[in-house]
C-alpha cells in the first residue's frame, strides 16, 4: 500500500490518544474494557479490510463517482448529505475538544471562541486544497511531529515513576463482560480508513492489501490502544483515575525530562498535538468539501468572475463552529462524542451495504 | 492579466487581515514583569477554626542582573483563609503583580497541617489547577511550613532555590532523601494498597536537613521513619543510586557501598489463606572502609556477614510496618495483581492478613572488591 494510505489510518489513531477515547475507556475500566478493546481491534481490522478492498477494485474513483454511476439521484443526494454530516461532526468534535484542552492549559486567558476561530480560519481555507496537497501537508507535519511524540511515548514507557503494578491490576479485570461504548470507541480508532471515500481519488494505481498489511495495521492499532488506556493508569493509579478530566494531559504533566530544554513535557506534548489535531481536522473537512463539490457545482455561482461558493462554505463552517463553541460545555461535548462513536454502529454497516450494492451493479453492468 | 492581478490583490488583503489576527493574542497576555513567580508554597493550619488554612508564599524578587545581587532575593507573604484559594485571593491584594504558579516547584505541608487539615482538600487544590505542575515536589515542613519557606540557607545562590539540589537527584544523591512528586503522592494517597511517604524537611544552623520521612496511612494514622528506616524504604523502592551498610560483628567492622541494588518483592498466598511477604534483595558493591585488615580471599565470608546483617535490618523495618498496619512499599497493590479481581479478599481482610503475614526476607551481597587496600 502507498504510505499515504497508512497516514490516513495513523492520523485517526494518534489524534484520538489524548481526546475522548481514553476518558471513555477509563470510565469502563471495571466493566469489561479489555475484552471490548480486543473485540474492537478485531472488528476494526475487518472494517479496514473490507473498505480498502472495495476501493482497491476501483482505483482513482471516489465514492461519489461510484454512486453517480450506479445509484438513483435521490439516493445519491440523501446519502452524500449523511456522509457530509458524519465527516463534518468528526472535524467539529476534534476541533472543540482540542481547543478546550489547549486553552485550558496553554492560554487560560483566551476565550474558547477566540481560540477556535484562530484555528478554523486557517483550516477552512486549507480544506480547499487538492487531495494530493492535503496528503503532502499531512506528510510534512507527520515527519515533523511524530519523532517527538514517539520520544515522549518512549519516555512514558521507560519512566521509573510508571507503576506497572497498576497496569497489572487493570488487566485483572479481563473477566468482565464487554460493553458497547468502549467497544465502539476502540473501533473508532480504525475508522481513519473511511477517509478513502474521497482520498481514493489520489490512489490511481492498483494497491494490494493482504495479510501483511492487515497485520501491520493490527499491531499499530494494538500498540496505540494499549498506550491510550494503560499509560494513564500506570501514572495516575487505578482506583481514583476517573476523577481526572484529561487523563493524558495529567500523564504528560507527570513526566519530566530532566535535561530537556523544557522540563515540563505537557507543553511540548500539547503543542505537537495541536499540529496533529489540525491535520486530522484538515483531512475530515477536506472530505466534507469534496462531498459538497459532488452535489453542488462550485463553478456556477460567480460575482464578477470570482467563485463565491467556497466563501459561502467557509462562512458556514465558521458560523456553525462558533455557535457550537459558544453553546456547548465540557459535559455536553463528552456526551456528543459518545453518541458520535455509537452512531458508527449504524452508519458503517449501511456504508458497507451501499458498497456491496455498488459492486453488484457494476458487475452486472459489465456483463450486459 | 489585469483581472488576474485584481483577484490576487483581493486575496492579499484577506491574507493580511487573517495574519493580523495573530496580533490579537497579545491582548490577552500579561507581560512577564507584571507577574510574580512563586517559588514555594507552604500550608499550615492556623489554629483558627473559621479560617483554618494558613498559606505562605515565597516569591522570586526579580533583580536587574544576577551578577549584581550576590544573595538571593525573595518576598514572603502569608495569609489565613477558609480554603487555600480563599487565602490566595487575599494574598493577591498584598502584591502588586499577578501571582504566577507555573514555576512553583515545592509544596511544603506543615507538620501540624497533616493532622489538623484535610489532605484531600490540599491535594484537590494542587491537582485541580492546570498551572501547578504535577511534577512539583511535596514535603513536610518541621516545625511548620512557614519556617521552611522563609528559610534561606547559606549555600543558596541567587535565582536558584537550594531545595532543588536535594530533590533533583542531580546534585545531591543522598539515600536518606525521599523524593516525592505531587502526582505520585496523589495516586498513593487515593489508592488502596499503598501509602504515601513524604520527606520531612528540618533546619539546622541555617541549612536544611532532610533525613527522615513520614508515612501517611489510610485513616490518617501517621508513622514517622527515622534516618535508617528512611534509607531502607528508599532502597526497597529503588529510589537510590548508592547505599551503604555498616557491618559490625565480633571480628569484623567494615562498611559497604552498594551501587547496584536489585529489589524483588512479592506476596505469596498459601493454600490456607495466610500471606507470606517475600522480599529478595541483591546488591553489588565494594568495601569502602574497615577497622581491620581485610583479605580479598575472604570476600565470600564478607558477603555472608553483610547479607545476614542487612536481612536483619530489613526484617526489623518490615515488622515495624506490619505492627503499625501501614504499607508504604505497596504489598497491597502487588497482591491485587496476583489474582483476578473477583477472587481477591476485601481490603479489610487484606490488612489483617498483612499484619499477620509471615516474612521471607533474603539479602544477598556480591562484593566486587575491598577497595584499594587489601
Amino acid at each position: 500500500m502507498s504510505r499515504f494510505y497508512y497516514y490516513l489510518i495513523l492520523i485517526n489513531m494518534i489524534a484520538n490518544i489524548i481526546a475522548s477515547v481514553p476518558v471513555i475507556l477509563i470510565q469502563y475500566r471495571k466493566n469489561g474494557v479489555i475484552l471490548s478493546m480486543i473485540l474492537g481491534i478485531i472488528v476494526g481490522l475487518i472494517i479496514v479490510y473490507l473498505i480498502t478492498n472495495f476501493f482497491n477494485s476501483y482505483p482513482g474513483k471516489s465514492l461519489p463517482d461510484l454512486l453517480k454511476a450506479t445509484m438513483p439521484k435521490w439516493f445519491n443526494i440523501f446519502f452524500t448529505f449523511v456522509l457530509i454530516g458524519v465527516w463534518f461532526f468528526a472535524g467539529l468534535i476534534t476541533l472543540i475538544t482540542f481547543t478546550i484542552l489547549l486553552i485550558h492549559f496553554l492560554a487560560p486567558e483566551m476565550t474558547h471562541l477566540m481560540g477556535t476561530l484562530l484555528i478554523v480560519f486557517f483550516m477552512a481555507f486549507g480544506c480547499f486544497m487538492k487531495a494530493d496537497k492535503v496528503l503532502y501537508t499531512v506528510e510534512i507535519i507527520f515527519v515533523l511531529t511524530l519523532p517527538m511524540l514517539l520520544f515522549i511515548f518512549f519516555k512514558a514507557y521507560t519512566n521509573e515513576q510508571m507503576e506497572w503494578d497498576y497496569v497489572k491490576v487493570a488487566i485483572t479485570y479481563i473477566n468482565t463482560m464487554p460493553r458497547f461504548l468502549p467497544f465502539m470507541s476502540s473501533v473508532f480508532l480504525f475508522l481513519g480508513v473511511l477517509n478513502l471515500v474521497i482520498f481514493n481519488q489520489f490512489f490511481t494505481t492498483k494497491q494490494s492489501i493482504g495479510w501483511k498489511q492487515i497485520t501491520f495495521i493490527g499491531i499499530l492499532g494494538t500498540v496505540v490502544l494499549f498506550t491510550t488506556y494503560f499509560i494513564p493508569i500506570g501514572f495516575n493509579g487505578f482506583e481514583n483515575i476517573e476523577s481526572i478530566m484529561y487523563p493524558w494531559v495529567s500523564t504528560s504533566d507527570s513526566m519530566r525530562i530532566r535535561y530537556g530544554f523544557i522540563e515540563r513535557v505537557v507543553f511540548v506534548f500539547l503543542l505537537f498535538y495541536l499540529a496533529i489535531s489540525c491535520i486530522s481536522l484538515l483531512i475530515h473537512w477536506h472530505v466534507v468539501v469534496e462531498l459538497l463539490k459532488s452535489i453542488f457545482n462550485f463553478n456556477k455561482l460567480k460575482i464578477k468572475n470570482v467563485k463565491i461558493t467556497p466563501f459561502i462554505v467557509i462562512i458556514a463552517f465558521i458560523t456553525i463552529t462558533a455557535i457550537t463553541v459558544i453553546l456547548i460545555d465540557e459535559l455536553q461535548i463528552y456526551y456528543f462524542t459518545t453518541y458520535y462513536y455509537l452512531h458508527f454502529a449504524i452508519s458503517v454497516p449501511s456504508l458497507l451495504i451501499v458498497m456491496w450494492m455498488i459492486k453488484r451493479r457494476l458487475k452486472n453492468a459489465k456483463k450486459t | 492579466m489585469l483581472r488576474k492581478l485584481k483577484t490576487l490583490k483581493k486575496y492579499q488583503i484577506i491574507l493580511v487581515v487573517l495574519l493580523s489576527l495573530f496580533f490579537l493574542s497579545a491582548c490577552s497576555i500579561k507581560e512577564i514583569e507584571k507577574s510574580a513567580f512563586i517559588a514555594e508554597i507552604g500550608i499550615d493550619s492556623s489554629g483558627n477554626s473559621e479560617k483554618p488554612f494558613k498559606v505562605t508564599l515565597k516569591i522570586y524578587n526579580p533583580t536587574s542582573s544576577i551578577k549584581e545581587s550576590d544573595s538571593p532575593n525573595y518576598i514572603y507573604i502569608s495569609e489565613d483563609g477558609k480554603s487555600i484559594t480563599d487565602a490566595i485571593r487575599l494574598l493577591e491584594t498584598k502584591v502588586d503583580k499577578r501571582l504566577e504558579f507555573g514555576h512553583l516547584k515545592f509544596i511544603i505541608l506543615g507538620e501540624e497541617s497533616i493532622e489538623k487539615l484535610q489532605i484531600r482538600d490540599m491535594l484537590d487544590f494542587f491537582s485541580r489547577r492546570p498551572d501547578i505542575q504535577l511534577i512539583s515536589w511535596v514535603m513536610i515542613g518541621r516545625p511548620s511550613a512557614e519556617h521552611i519557606v522563609k528559610m534561606v540557607p547559606k549555600s543558596e545562590t541567587a535565582a536558584y532555590t537550594s531545595l532543588f539540589n536535594y530533590f533533583d537527584q542531580n546534585a545531591n544523591e543522598s539515600p536518606f532523601i525521599v523524593s516525592r512528586f505531587l502526582f505520585d503522592f496523589r495516586r498513593k494517597y487515593f489508592d488502596e494498597g499503598v501509602d504515601p511517604v513524604l520527606p520531612i524537611v528540618e533546619t539546622e544552623e541555617q541549612e536544611f536537613k532532610i533525613d527522615s520521612a513520614l508515612i501517611i496511612g489510610e485513616n490518617k494514622n501517621t508513622v514517622a521513619l527515622d534516618t535508617n528506616e528512611t534509607r531502607i524504604y528508599d532502597i526497597l523502592k529503588g529510589n537510590v543510586f548508592k547505599a551503604d551498610l555498616i557491618v559490625d560483628t565480633e571480628n569484623e567492622y567494615f562498611m559497604i557501598e552498594a551501587d547496584k541494588i536489585h529489589v524483588n518483592y512479592q506476596t505469596v498466598e498459601d493454600s490456607d489463606g495466610s500471606i507470606t511477604l517475600k522480599v529478595h534483595i541483591n546488591a553489588k558493591g565494594i568495601i569502602v572502609e574497615s577497622k581491620k585488615h581485610l583479605e580479598i580471599d575472604n570476600l565470600k565470608k564478607y558477603n555472608e556477614l553483610a547479607g545476614k546483617h542487612a536481612t536483619e535490618l530489613t526484617k526489623k523495618f518490615i515488622i515495624k510496618l506490619q505492627e503499625s498496619e501501614i504499607d508504604p512499599i505497596g504489598f497491597g497493590v502487588r497482591y491485587q495483581t496476583t489474582k483476578l479481581h473477583n477472587h481477591l479478599m476485601s481490603y479489610e481482610e487484606w490488612m489483617k492478613a498483612y499484619k499477620d503475614a509471615d516474612l521471607d526476607i533474603k539479602v544477598t551481597f556480591e562484593l566486587k572488591s575491598t577497595g584499594q587496600l587489601g
